[in-house]
């Protein structure tokens, strides 16, 4: 078929669709025509005029339905009947306004609540990342130890980047926080140092300028920066000639060469990437492990063949150098898993729950639609009666449900539009990617497309129930209503059914989260987090040139602090719990050296200051706390946590024995033993732990631990104020309330189980009204009867029996249903519950109650309407 | 009075074609054409042609349009379109290979 043939063709369907009346009228005129020399013929045969007309008629074979013939082929049936269906739905729509806005409301926050799951789904899993070809993107993980996310030392990524085969190239990022300086005010940036090769992997230029070169990799050329799209904002004013302009980091000139495309940031929120450089001296290091390593693919190569290959490579290195090396294996992860892994099993236990809210929804529609049914069953009858065929009238009532689930659907996406702004400021920042969370082409097309899925669902069996063929038999019966209905009352109870079982699947599911919320909120960290400010500092060149110099400011502030109003205790630490941040060293035992070099023991490692204790209210079990004379010029001390003491000291006494710390010269003797406590999160293991006084070894980076006595946040000026004090020209930052960090690293959690909860909610709240549609239908369809059982005797009480009964029969089977199902589902979501087991007996009882009391009250509704029944009133009406 | 041989599938369409490729003609006309160049052999019923009519404009092999006829009263007129001459062609060839198979096997002879 041509053009040409659309040509002729596409004037006429056009002509047909909305020229209606003149084709008709053509159609008309033309048969007529005919008509009438055919009548001539026959009277120029000899016919009288009569006569002639009435063989005319019969020669045309029945001129109606030859212009039905006509109309048929002009192809536009279907849009005919639909456009027809459309306005009768329309018409039926406005006459019953109060069942068109609760069939739209339920399907508009059913169907919203499915798109938002969808929207996050599609924005985390579905949708790609904004890397050219991401899929060949992989993160090089080092495993060591309980730690699957290890990073790895220099010498190490340098043997993966020479000898594997899989990648196209690989690069390493180590992340830090600089002091900027040089621009208006003092700023702490975070900063990435990147293989020159890190943008060309990821496949992302600058937007003005150019990325590192490899001779920039070298010591004393590197002194080049690319910056963040944001920095280039707020520092730069997007001044168009940045380039070539310098600024100090830590003391040390550096000059821009570029800014990335706005949106672009990697590892994670980053302001600006240097050139990762290595010292002669670093180049064969393989005890400090810091390096992220990420990779491309080579076209064509799996991430099972890659994975394969960089294990036997880490094998090798463990054999090689065993020292530093053994026990440590190699984990591939591609982006998309390493970014959502924690989170992927919430979010399609999510997504199972949306649908089935979306379905008790279907089931309540249905419902309605049915009672309603029954109401035009007369109607449809007598369409039957005429001639419809059975197929038109399932077409005009499923574009009726059709129509319903359109308006649903474009309410629900105005719903949706809120919902995810919602989420976007309500929900926690450390979930990736929950800012891109949008309503794109895909989730669109995702919201038509279940919205029609959901018309078929809830719109199919209405319409085979009211227009099945044994109708007439209806016509027959009269007015007896209670007998026609028994097929849909039996249709109906099962919709309940199902949505009493689905809802308590939800409950359930819901119910286990939940329970593990408050077991995990329950759970003591080890340490009081409330009332506990802490902030973080990073002194910096050229003020601060050595440990020592860090070390004297630490002391000096917390001088000053200690003689704050309100300030209990205070403490420095180089890295808080639940910040995120966790070092972790190998140790000896002095006495009892690793009998297998994989043996080696590991242990996080603090340095914290005299008053860190307290200012976390961290027990010290036995022995003695540091204190001021802790210093370099005093022998070498810990502290070390109960379980270190039980793993490793399990017969004797750990103080007085020595400990040799990777990287250190002296061995330290243990002085004490503190409580254990919870570092990355509530419910993650309790690692050995090993501290050292901060006077004796200090990092760069510290953070500030103050204990209050009243509302920390209240205190932040002041403490600020005293800070500036000690060294006005010292940014400060991260300042957060330890229950702040706290909260942070249950947020995802906390997200999930508020929308599971809320899912739950919303369904019991559908199952209700099912259940009350029903039984309210039951009382009507059923005043009758009750009233001929009041006529002869029945008391109040029998007749509530018998409607409750009824309505707790359906419930319980539903129930019943539930249980079952649950037992089977929840397991999927083992992972996700803490401290319960998903077939925890109370949670199962008490959703179980909680829905049958919520079904016997939606049922007393109607039961009082049936003990009001006025027999007389009830018999006349018949 | 014996009933008209029921036309092949879609001969009908043929038919008309063929005769609207001589000229442009209204139903009545096509009809008498039909039953004057066969004699009476073919014989569409009056009200059969019209949907056949239809069906060939809706795709578009032939157009119409309303003229004067020769009684003065308008009528509507249909003309062949250069893909209904193709369509022609095609149909031609189609039904003379389908009538000399058809006849190949008419006769054979018995033995």
């Amino acid at each position: 078929m041509g053009i040409e043939h659309w040509m002729y063709t596409l004037p006429l369907r056009l002509r047909s669709l909305f020229r209606r009346e003149r084709v008709e009228a053509e159609l008309d005129e033309e048969m007529r025509y005919h008509l009438d020399r055919l009548i001539e013929a026959n009277v120029a045969a000899g016919m009288s005029e009569e006569e002639a007309r009435f063989a005319a008629l019969r020669a045309m074979h029945g001129l109606e339905q030859r212009k039905e013939e006509c109309r048929d082929m002009r192809r536009v049936r279907v849009i005919e009947n639909l456009s027809q269906d459309f306005r009768f739905a329309l018409r039926m729509m406005m006459k019953n306004p109060l069942f068109t806005v609760v069939v739209v409301v339920t399907l508009a926050l059913s169907l919203s609540a499915t798109t938002v799951v969808f929207s996050v789904v599609n924005a985390l899993l579905l949708r790609s990342l904004p890397y050219n070809n991401a899929d060949q993107l992989v993160m090089l993980w080092s495993v060591f130890k309980s730690n699957n996310k290890a990073y790895a030392s220099v010498a190490n990524f340098r043997e993966w980047q020479e000898r594997n085969n899989s990648f196209q190239s690989l690069a390493a990022c180590d992340m830090l926080k600089l002091n900027l300086t040089g621009t208006d005010r003092p700023e702490v940036v975070d900063v990435a140092l990147v293989s020159a090769n890190l943008f060309s992997l990821l496949g992302v230029q600058p937007e003005r300028g150019r990325s590192f070169q490899p001779e920039e990799e070298q010591p004393g050329n590197n002194h080049v920066v690319v910056i963040s799209n944001s920095l280039w904002q707020s520092r730069f004013g997007a001044d168009a000639n940045v380039l070539g302009r310098t600024f100090q980091l830590d003391g040390d000139s550096y000059t821009v060469i570029g800014v990335m495309p706005p949106g672009f940031s990697y590892p994670e929120k980053i302001d600006l990437w240097l050139p990762l450089s290595f010292l002669p001296e670093e180049l064969a290091d393989r005890g400090y492990n810091h390096l992220l390593v990420v990779g491309r693919l080579k076209p064509g190569v799996e991430l099972r063949q890659a994975q394969a290959e960089m294990s036997a490579l880490a094998d090798t290195q463990a054999r090689q150098y065993p020292n530093e090396n053994a026990g440590r294996g190699m984990r591939l992860l591609t982006f998309q898993d390493n970014l959502v892994g924690d989170i992927r099993m919430a979010l399609w236990v999510l997504t199972g729950a949306v649908f089935f809210v979306l379905l008790i929804a279907c089931a309540n529609v249905a419902n309605l639609l049915m009672a309603r049914a029954t109401t035009r069953q007369k109607e449809i009858a007598i369409r039957i009666g005429v001639g419809a065929s059975r197929g038109r009238l399932i077409q005009q009532l499923l574009t009726e449900s059709l129509l319903l689930s359109m308006l649903g659907a474009l309410l629900g996406l105005l719903l949706t539009k809120g919902g995810i702004q919602i989420l976007k400021s309500f929900g926690p920042a450390n979930i990736p990617r929950l800012n891109e969370v949008a309503i794109d082409a895909r989730v669109l097309a995702f919201t038509l497309g279940v919205s029609l899925l959901t018309a078929i669902i809830f719109g199919l069996k209405p319409a085979l129930q009211t227009t099945r063929p044994d109708i007439n038999e209806w016509l027959k019966d009269g007015q007896r209503t209670s007998t026609a209905g028994s097929g849909f009352e039996r249709v109906r109870n099962w919709l309940v059914v199902t949505e009493v079982a689905l809802a308590l699947i939800l409950l359930i599911g819901a119910g286990l989260l939940i329970k593990s919320f408050m077991r995990l909120w329950q759970v003591e960290p080890g340490f009081n987090p409330n009332n506990v400010l802490t902030m973080s500092i990073s002194p910096s060149p050229p003020k601060y040139n050595s440990q020592a110099d860090v070390a004297a400011l630490c002391r000096r502030l917390l001088d000053q602090l200690k003689t704050t109003p309100n300030v209990e205790a205070v403490g420095v630490v180089n890295q808080l719990p639940f910040s995120g941040r966790n070092l972790g060293l190998n140790f000896t035992i002095v006495g009892q050296p690793p009998t297998r070099p994989e043996d080696t023991a590991s242990a996080n490692y603090r340095l914290i200051s005299p008053g860190y204790l307290q200012a976390l209210t961290i027990p010290l079990k036995r022995g003695r706390d540091f204190n001021e004379h802790d210093t370099r010029e005093s022998p070498p001390v810990a502290l070390i946590n109960e379980a270190l003491a039980k793993r490793y000291f399990p017969n004797e006494d750990p103080i007085g024995k020595q400990l040799n710390v990777e990287g250190q010269q002296a061995p330290r003797e243990i002085i004490g033993i503190i409580g254990d406590l919870k570092q990355i999160k509530l419910d993650g293991e309790v690692r050995p732990e090993i501290y050292v006084p901060f006077l004796q070894f200090t990092v760069f980076s510290m953070s500030l631990v103050v204990r209050t006595s009243s509302d920390p946040s209240s205190l932040t000026s002041s403490i600020l104020q005293q800070i500036s004090r000690v060294d006005p020209d010292q940014p400060v930052f991260r300042v957060k309330t330890m229950d702040q960090y706290l909260g942070e690293s249950m947020g995802p959690r906390r997200l999930s189980t508020t929308l599971l909860g809320a899912f739950a909610a919303f369904a019991l709240l559908l199952a209700a009204i099912g259940v009350y549609s029903v039984m309210n239908y039951l009382v009507s369809q059923r005043r009758h009867e009750i009233g001929i059982r009041m006529a002869l005797g029945a008391s109040q009480r029998e007749i509530l029996k018998l409607v409750v009964g009824q309505g707790m029969w359906i419930s319980l089977l539903g129930i019943g249903f539930g249980i079952a199902a649950a037992l089977l589902l929840t397991r999927i979501m083992t992972s996700l519950l803490y401290g319960i087991t998903p077939s925890d007996p109370l949670t199962y009882i008490a959703n179980s109650l909680m829905l049958l009391a919520v079904a016997l009250l939606a049922c007393l509704i109607p039961a009082r309407r049936a003990m009001s029944v006025d027999p007389i009133i009830a018999l006349r009406y018949q | 009075m014996s009933k008209p041989t029921d036309l092949v599938q879609g001969t009908l369409d043929l038919l008309i074609l063929k005769i609207l490729a001589l000229e442009p003609l209204h139903g009545w006309a096509i009809g008498q054409r039909l039953k004057q160049v066969s004699g009476e052999t073919l014989q569409v019923s009056d009200g059969s042609l019209y949907p056949a009519l239809h069906k060939l404009e809706q795709e578009g092999w032939i157009k119409a349009e309303w003229k004067p006829s020769e009684n003065n009263r308008r009528a509507k007129f249909y003309t062949l379109t250069r893909p209904g001459r193709k369509q022609l062609e095609q149909e031609t060839a189609n039904w003379n290979r389908l009538s000399a198979a058809i006849s190949l096997i008419v006769q054979l002879k018995e033995v």
